[in-house]
């Protein structure tokens, strides 16, 4: 009898024991949070007010951050739903300006009531001012370190004033997320590069080589992507911009793109034509012999005829295919020497992963180069091949 | 080399439970069997971890970070999936697992310290508890936690690898003088 009483008590014992699990421990409302979707960082230069006299920020030489969130709250979502009323902006932007990047987002509890929650936030966006000035590393280091910020958001350089690429004239659009889904347009065109993630460039960082972030222009609430920014490995600072044109060059050499457009005119005729790119392949094939490293680039690729000016030619018989891949290959090949062109010369600074290529081939050479890569990498010769394949012309044969 | 030889060895560490089994086991004669299997397993999902996480994060990238598993989870969203985030599903298994070690060494060390003092199992069950709970925060930083970890690990290799040895001798010695 004793006993099914101590039973009994046991169980209830054991059933009081969930009484303790806190159910709900970091439960937040829905209500109450400001989703940062998107953060843009500037240099302030002038007429920026210290919030704090005491500590005049050395470090920043008298220039302060200006930090950018871009909130989605219940409020501005509520206003896309009412038809009819979309007055009121689908985002809300607040600004800040501070000297160190989580004491100037705190201070943004001053102005805005909701509580910043960046689970979901999807673009950092940087002023080219800022990445000139400021080793990325330094900027970034607090959304790398962060728990509550994803590694999966994305990094853009703005050429001009990076808050101003949170804004645009449509009013029920949420800027950020138009960014993400055209950075999605790399898939179509060889003038967006892939998106570089919080994940790829913490790997860069540490290992001090150079990479790319693709530039935004802004205008008048119109967003535009043009070319890259170029990061240099050691500095970590931003040292000089790619054109589209040669963005595209770039693509050819990594070989990462998966379709795109190759203009050219036809030697013959003088009429344009366009091929379009179906498949893209690149190897690059280091050699080392004694002292000296050179590359050979080799580039295939599988494509169409998209467009076609000249009507006088009949694409049923390969006379014309052939000249086109000839000349698109040369055309291809001269955007390839540009973009090197630039960035052995004038950047210094291997973006194209010919470094890694070297590391993997010859990893004892790599060892004693890696130190001064990039100053190497602008002496090293390179070979560039392209191989061309045009496998149809679409639903017309002419 | 051997640094890392130690500590991958640590990571298997945990087939030492067997050394207890084998006692209970209905037919001990599998028990290397068993064993292979159970090392196998982790072995093949460890090498696919290791891969995804260098693939994703580059060698430079892993070493500085704290948790590298988590944050190549925490690295990419899929979205239309049933879940467009995993790293609370990896989080779940990770818990799951922890306790099926636990509840299995828990047991052990509980009956280890009964069959000495010639008692019954209960009262060291219980009295484990308060033990394991004082244990488990004595660690107070993050660092700390690393250390007792590497501590943990070396007290491991010595009793499942060195001490077995030595009572193997031990007992090889007896019998040949009996």
């Amino acid at each position: 009898m004793i006993c099914m009483i101590v039973r009994i008590l046991w169980c209830l014992l054991i059933l009081c024991l969930p009484l303790s699990l806190s159910g709900c421990w970091s439960s937040k409302e829905i209500e109450d949070l400001g989703l940062v979707v998107g953060v843009s960082l500037d240099l302030e230069k002038e007429g920026s007010v210290p919030w704090d006299e005491r500590q005049e920020a050395e470090y920043l030489k008298g220039k302060r951050i200006t930090i950018t969130n871009q909130f989605v709250t219940s409020e501005t979502t509520g206003g896309i739903t009412k038809e009819g009323k979309s007055q009121q902006k689908a985002y809300k932007n607040v600004s800040e300006t501070g000297d160190a990047i989580l004491p100037t987002l705190r201070n943004m509890l001053l102005k805005f009531d909701k509580r910043a929650f960046a689970e979901h936030s999807k673009v950092i966006v940087i002023g080219e001012d800022l990445a000139r000035n400021l080793s990325m590393q330094q900027i970034l280091d607090f959304f790398i370190r962060e728990q509550e910020i994803r590694p999966s958001g994305l990094l853009l350089i703005d050429k001009n004033r990076a808050s101003k690429v949170l804004e645009t004239n449509e009013p029920n659009e949420i800027p950020t997320f138009q960014l993400v889904e055209m950075t999605k347009g790399h898939k179509r065109t060889t003038m967006i590069f892939p998106p570089m993630t919080l994940t790829k460039i913490v790997g860069k960082l540490h290992s001090e080589s150079s990479f790319l972030l693709q530039n935004v222009l802004s205008d008048n609430g119109n967003v535009k992507f043009a070319g890259a920014a170029v990061i240099g490995g050691k500095s970590k600072k931003l040292c000089g911009f790619l054109t589209d044109k040669e963005l595209e060059g770039l693509t050819w050499i990594t070989g990462e793109g998966k379709g795109g457009l190759v203009k050219d005119l036809d030697e013959e005729t003088g009429q344009p034509f366009v091929y379009e790119i179906l498949s893209m392949k690149s190897k690059i094939k280091p050699y080392v012999k004694g002292n000296n490293i050179s590359f050979d680039i080799k580039i295939e690729s599988e494509g169409r005829i998209a467009e076609h000016w000249d009507f006088t030619e009949e694409l049923q018989k390969n006379k014309f295919l052939k000249r086109a891949e000839k000349s698109v290959e040369k055309e291809v090949e001269r955007m390839v020497k540009n973009v090197l062109d630039k960035i052995q010369k004038e950047y210094q600074a291997d973006v194209s992963g010919f470094g890694n290529k070297l590391r993997i081939e010859y990893p004892r050479v790599w060892e004693k180069k890696k130190k001064d890569w990039d100053q190497t990498f602008s002496e090293v010769p390179t070979n560039c091949e392209v191989k061309l394949t045009i496998k149809d012309y679409g639903t017309s044969s002419n | 080399m051997v640094k890392g030889i130690k500590s991958t060895v640590l990571a298997f560490l945990g087939f030492e439970i067997m050394l207890l089994l084998v006692a209970f086991m209905k037919q001990p004669g599998k028990a290397v069997k068993v064993v292979l299997v159970g090392v196998s397993i982790p072995m093949i999902f460890y090498v696919i971890t290791v891969v995804m996480v260098i693939g994703a994060l580059s060698v430079d990238g892993m070493v500085t970070r704290t948790w590298p598993t988590l944050e190549l989870m925490r690295s990419f969203e899929i979205p239309g999936l049933v879940f467009e985030r995993f790293e609370s599903l990896l989080v779940v298994i990770w818990i799951m697992q922890i306790f099926t070690t636990f509840t299995i060494t828990y047991y052990a060390a509980a009956l280890g310290l009964s069959q000495p003092f010639k008692r019954s199992i209960h009262p060291f069950i219980y009295g484990l508890i308060p033990l394991i709970y004082i244990i488990a925060m004595i660690s107070k930083t993050t660092n700390d936690l690393f250390e007792f970890g590497d501590i943990i690990g070396n007290v491991a290799l010595f009793l499942f690898a060195v001490l077995p040895l030595i009572l193997l001798l031990l007992s090889r010695l007896k019998i040949g003088k009996a």
